[in-house]
């Protein structure tokens, strides 16, 4: 089309320019005429333009229809595509209607650690553990989740049901779960605890499972959610389970399925976000357990715990630094059976830094810990008060899987201290 | 005794030295274009990191995230707006 319309653009140059050429002659030479030959001469090509105009215009025309041509092959092709897109996002829809909420919204997570025991108390020993996590979304507002624990420990497996709940999400900001819940009021339990999160091989004294000042889990129901205060943010937990008993010495046993009596444990924990990183709880637990002296007698128990976390990565310190906190008071009634003051209290206060923010690999996965944790018990022969600080250092092969080697300076109270070297290596997945 | 007193006392000390400098706060630097993202990053990293090392991104799929951020809205009381910003960013950049 191009050519023609050049071809045209020629023609329409060229001839008014001979005519001037024959008019300049004519005039030049105003005397002659055109003769025979020279007429015969320009009509032959007059005729050869006008063949070639033809022509042109043909293969122009040809050219169009090959446009078109191509142009509805082009379309043909699209439709086509188009086709077999819809077909593809059918087949997509059927998939995505299989994998709905409730036939495969299950995810397996967990963690597992082994780790090497060498105190002063007991013979040195490794130990090994496998928590794997159940996580089955039932639906967006319901969820079932599960920790089986196996821990290799004093020549057998224990297993035991580290959890066992059914939440739902009642709305944005209330979430209700039944079943059987790591406690809310106890916040190194319920959030610090697995191997993988814990900085340290071991826990807290107050968390350990000879003499526990508050429970590790609740077999009930609970309530929980966050709430915006403001420009800041507050979380909750309250719930009411199965309480505990006592033991003839005066302590408290978390370990019963069923209640002893039928006063329930009532607890729960507040906690605020006053700014980023930081944030400070209060907990708490009431319950009764039955007097062995007497059996329609119940013996009230109280809790109070206060804990504190902060965490905060910053350019200034070239890190991160994690500071822990937790306290916990215990009393108990007196009675005939315990005529002494049943009041124990106790914690830990725990500081890890990691230069995160440092280019050299090695360093930035280094982490150091420190914590200081003892107990107070009542002040009667068959207890000990007990002072422990313990260093430790961790390596980060990954970002859920370090080696712990920490070293444990106990201070028991009228009796062998239980100084202890520990290494253990996790890995959450 | 005095471990007792002067470990919160320490404690207090060191989180006022850290909060007061905070160059290195993760999203400051975002356009505003970006605001879904950076909240989604921000509160990934906050209340993440508040009790665990925080896993990247590529460690689920999008269907894993909707079920380990479902775990954590109950475990650590997220709210529906907390959770859905931090789903919505770990999907994006895994």
């Amino acid at each position: 089309m191009k050519r023609l319309l050049s071809v045209l653009t020629c023609i329409s140059i060229v001839f008014p320019m001979t005519g001037g050429v024959a008019y300049a002659d004519e005039v030049k030479n105003k005397d002659q005429y055109v003769s025979r030959e020279q007429y015969d001469q320009l009509k032959r090509e007059m005729e050869e333009l006008r063949k070639q105009v033809q022509f042109l215009m043909k293969k122009g025309g040809q050219k169009r229809q090959q446009a078109k041509t191509f142009k509805d092959k082009e379309q043909q092709n699209t439709a086509s595509e188009i086709a077999q897109l819809k077909r593809t996002v059918d087949e997509l829809k059927v998939n995505n209607e299989k994998q709905k909420d409730g036939t495969t919204g299950f995810l397996l997570t967990g963690y597992g650690f082994a780790g090497y025991n060498d105190s002063q108390r007991t013979n040195s020993s490794f130990n090994a553990g496998f928590n794997p996590i159940f996580l089955w979304r039932l639906r967006e507002d319901l969820l079932f989740e599960a920790e089986i624990e196996f821990e290799f420990e004093n020549n057998v497996t224990e297993v035991s049901l580290e959890f066992a709940q059914l939440s739902y999400l009642l709305n944005d900001y209330l979430t209700i779960g039944v079943g059987k819940f790591l406690n809310p009021s106890n916040f190194f339990m319920e959030r610090l605890h697995p191997a993988w999160i814990n900085k340290l091989p071991d826990r807290p004294i107050t968390m350990i499972e000879t003499n526990p000042l508050q429970a590790n889990s609740q077999l009930g129901i609970q309530i929980r959610g966050g709430l915006p205060i403001g420009s800041t943010k507050g979380e909750y937990a309250f719930y009411v389970s199965n309480g505990p008993s006592i033991n003839t010495d005066g302590t408290l046993s978390f370990k019963d399925v069923n209640d002893s009596n039928n006063s329930k444990a009532v607890g729960g924990r507040i906690g605020w976000f006053p700014f980023s990183g930081f944030e400070i709880g209060y907990g708490f637990e009431t319950a009764g357990v039955t007097d062995p002296a007497n059996g329609s007698n119940t013996l009230d128990v109280i809790t109070h715990v206060i804990d504190l976390n902060y965490i905060k990565n910053s350019k200034l310190i070239l890190g991160t630094i994690d500071i822990r906190g937790q306290y916990s008071n215990r009393k108990i009634d007196r009675s005939a059976s315990f005529a002494f003051d049943n009041s124990s209290s106790g914690g830990y206060g725990q500081i890890a830094y990691r230069p995160s923010l440092v280019q050299q690999v090695y360093l930035k996965n280094i982490e150091t810990v420190l914590r200081f944790d003892w107990i107070d018990l009542p002040n009667v022969v068959t207890f000990n008060d007990e002072q422990r600080w313990t260093i430790g250092i961790n390596y980060y092969i990954a970002a859920s899987t370090m080696f712990k080697f920490a070293y444990r300076f106990d201070n028991k109270q009228g009796a062998l201290d239980d100084n202890a070297l520990l290494f253990q290596v996790s890995s959450g997945f | 005794m005095i471990y007792k007193i002067s470990l919160p006392i320490l404690l207090m000390l060191v989180i006022s030295a850290c909060n007061s400098a905070a160059p290195g706060d993760i999203g400051n630097k975002q356009s505003k274009s970006q605001v879904v993202t950076v909240s989604g990053v921000k509160l990934w990293v906050e209340n993440c990191a508040r009790c665990h090392v925080i896993r990247p991104p590529e460690s689920y799929s999008d269907a894993q995230w909707d079920i380990a951020v479902l775990h954590m809205r109950v475990r650590a009381n997220l709210t529906a707006n907390e959770a859905s910003a931090i789903v919505k960013y770990l999907k994006a950049a895994n």
